[in-house]
């Protein structure tokens, strides 16, 4: 650098993705600050030049890191002007000041009311749709796929009794060893046999058996449907004539309905079973812990938990398919309905339970 | 230029499949540097397996691809990453990530790769859009840009690095004529102007008059290569009939 404000700057061996990064750091930390009215940039040198030596280039060239200058860059070879070329000041501006599009508050909260307005006039149709192609179904038994009923049986519903089994046996366990203390300063131990069998049968059973349909094979639905309108397999069937509704979630409904009583079962034994051991380690004989789940559990708390489990069946397996068949277009759009889907299946298991809940105290009382 | 650094990219006695099922049988070319290199086939004849077999996606069940005399099939670690860094890839739908910007999209790998500024991504990120023809896309998501602009753009991102080969899976696939030939024209100005070496997939004849220096055409019948040459040599030379009609469009 001169006194009378000019400066040279030559380049040498290779500016590339490697070495850019350092010199634009060294260069720019040496101009700043210093006011310079013309500067010489001489390539000559330089054995080879990238995208990112070409991009540093161009930025000392248009005065990025000395405003004011004039700069001027020589030995360029024709092949390296022509790409050069290629960058834009104007392209950069335009990028910094672009501003993507923000809502207000306001706006959200409109957006968000009407969207779920909508989705509530779509959950109504599709379980009128829905009811109506079961009704159909059960008027016409013939034209009911049930090799898909028992398809998707098999695989929500057989398959899924290990996993279900295990979790409520795991949760019948706990139940027994975190009832069996406050019991215990009441001298009240022998009823966590109750409890248990009351828990299990009126709530937790239907409750983890839909929660756990929900999760494994609510969301597989949802996928399922969710990727075949993506393939426009949806488009291929109503231009045949045919109802997606008809064709595809009638028989996860029928399904869903006919497997969750039976996973349900399942999950109250498992429960039970989950709390014996507990039990039998507190120094109840297994014939007395028997005999008080006997007492304590009447024909009404099965009937309440297996009527639960066959509305949760119906509720898991339609949401998931309007869930699925919501799907929009890119490649978010079948995670979105799936996590859509299981949010919303538990939402409404936990509403639809404590309905339960409610009309079923009224009418006990 | 001798041999070794002419050929950019070398197959040898590559053999591929799937379990069982042989798709190609020891087969071997080669491709030059700075040439536009097309592979052809009917249906079924293999050529986008081939295509990923290149690209180190599969593995083969023998044979070698070398890409400037290095092993893809055998390297590891960061001699891996060091290959795959030598090529970019254009694949059939364009596969921009739908979450980010034209623009996000194309600076990438420069985000992900390097330790340039801010300043110097976008740049590039731009100048490359420019060389493409989308910097006013630069701000609009994949889903607001057409077919051929998703491609134009997967372009820019594929480049980005400054690659010596790009390979194109069906650069063609979905678009209409015109946007087709804008694409050829692209390859053309890309493979002259910033010298990369292209290797396509397709079988639209149009596009391999317009761009490709020599082709290689798959037969699925004896497993391997029926014909190897100038696109325009072969239409009139090649030795077996089918490849002539194949070339010439002409129904057997």
């Amino acid at each position: 650098m001169r006194s009378d404000g000019t400066a040279k700057l030559a380049f040498t061996g290779e500016l590339d993705a490697v070495s850019t990064p350092v010199a634009w750091r060294n260069l720019g930390s040496e101009l700043a600050g210093i006011k310079l009215v013309s500067f010489e940039i001489d390539v000559r040198q330089l054995a080879s030049c990238d995208s990112a030596g070409l991009a540093l280039l161009y930025y000392i060239s248009v005065g990025g890191m000395t405003p004011g200058a004039t700069v001027k860059l020589t030995g360029l070879s024709p092949e390296l002007q022509h790409l050069l070329r290629s960058f834009s000041m104007e392209d950069f501006q335009a990028l910094q000041e672009h501003v993507p599009a923000c809502s207000s508050f306001v706006e959200d909260v409109g957006v968000a009311t009407w969207s779920w307005l909508c989705d509530l006039r779509q959950q109504v149709e599709f379980i009128g749709e829905v009811t109506l192609g079961v009704i159909k179904s059960l008027f016409r038994p013939r034209n009911m796929r049930w090799k898909e009923v028992l398809r998707v049986f098999e695989v929500a519903g057989v398959n899924a009794l290990p996993i279900v089994s295990l979790l409520t046996f795991l949760v019948g366990m706990v139940i027994a060893f975190e009832a069996a203390q406050p019991l215990a300063q009441l001298g009240a131990q022998v009823f966590v046999a109750n409890l248990l069998g009351l828990v299990m049968s009126r709530e937790l059973g239907p409750v983890m058996a839909a929660i756990m349909l929900a999760g494994r094979s609510g969301s597989a639905f949802a996928a399922e449907l969710g990727t075949m309108k993506v393939n426009e397999e949806l488009n291929a069937l109503q231009t045949m004539g045919l109802s997606p509704v008809q064709f595809l979630v009638v028989q996860r409904v029928v399904a869903g309905i006919l497997l969750t009583p039976v996973l349900t079962i399942f999950a109250m034994y498992a429960g039970l079973l989950g709390g014996i051991p507990v039990l039998l380690g507190l120094g109840f004989p297994l014939r007395m812990v028997l005999i008080q789940v006997q007492s304590s559990l009447h024909f009404g708390d099965l009937a309440q938990g297996i009527s639960k489990s066959i509305v949760f069946g119906g509720i898991v397996a339609s949401v998931s398919c309007l869930r699925g068949l919501q799907t929009g277009e890119g490649p978010r759009a079948v995670g979105e309905s799936t996590t859509r889907s299981v949010v919303t299946s538990i939402l409404l298991i936990i509403l639809t339970d404590a309905i339960f809940a409610a009309v079923t105290y009224t009418l006990r009382k | 230029m001798n041999g070794a650094s002419k050929n950019l990219i070398e197959v040898r006695d590559l053999t591929i499949g799937y379990g069982d099922h042989l798709v190609l049988e020891q087969i071997n070319f080669e491709v030059h540097r700075g040439e536009v290199f097309a592979i052809l086939g009917a249906s079924g004849s293999g050529k986008s397996t081939l295509l990923k077999h290149l690209i180190g996606l599969y593995q083969p069940i023998r044979g070698d691809v070398l890409i400037s005399g290095a092993s893809i099939v055998h390297a590891e670690g960061d001699e891996r990453l060091r290959i795959l860094r030598k090529f970019g890839v254009l694949y059939q739908g364009g596969a921009l990530f739908g979450s980010l910007t034209t623009v996000e999209n194309v600076r990438l790998p420069l985000d992900e790769f390097t330790d340039l500024s801010e300043v110097a991504k976008d740049l590039i990120a731009l100048s490359k859009l420019r060389l493409v023809g989308l910097e006013s896309a630069a701000t609009k998501l994949p889903a607001d840009l057409s077919g051929g602009m998703q491609k134009r753009a997967a372009i820019a991102r594929a480049i980005v690095m400054d690659p010596c080969v790009l390979f194109l899976d069906e650069p063609s696939a979905g678009l209409d004529p015109l946007t087709s030939a804008g694409l050829d024209a692209l390859i053309r100005e890309l493979a002259r102007g910033l010298g990369i070496t292209f290797v396509m997939v397709t079988h639209e004849l149009a596009s391999i008059y317009s761009v490709a220096d020599r082709v290689v055409v798959l037969d699925p019948k004896i497993r391997g290569i029926a014909a190897e040459g100038a696109p325009s040599w072969l239409r009139e030379h090649a030795m077996q009939p089918w490849v002539r009609q194949f070339l010439n469009r002409e129904v057997a």
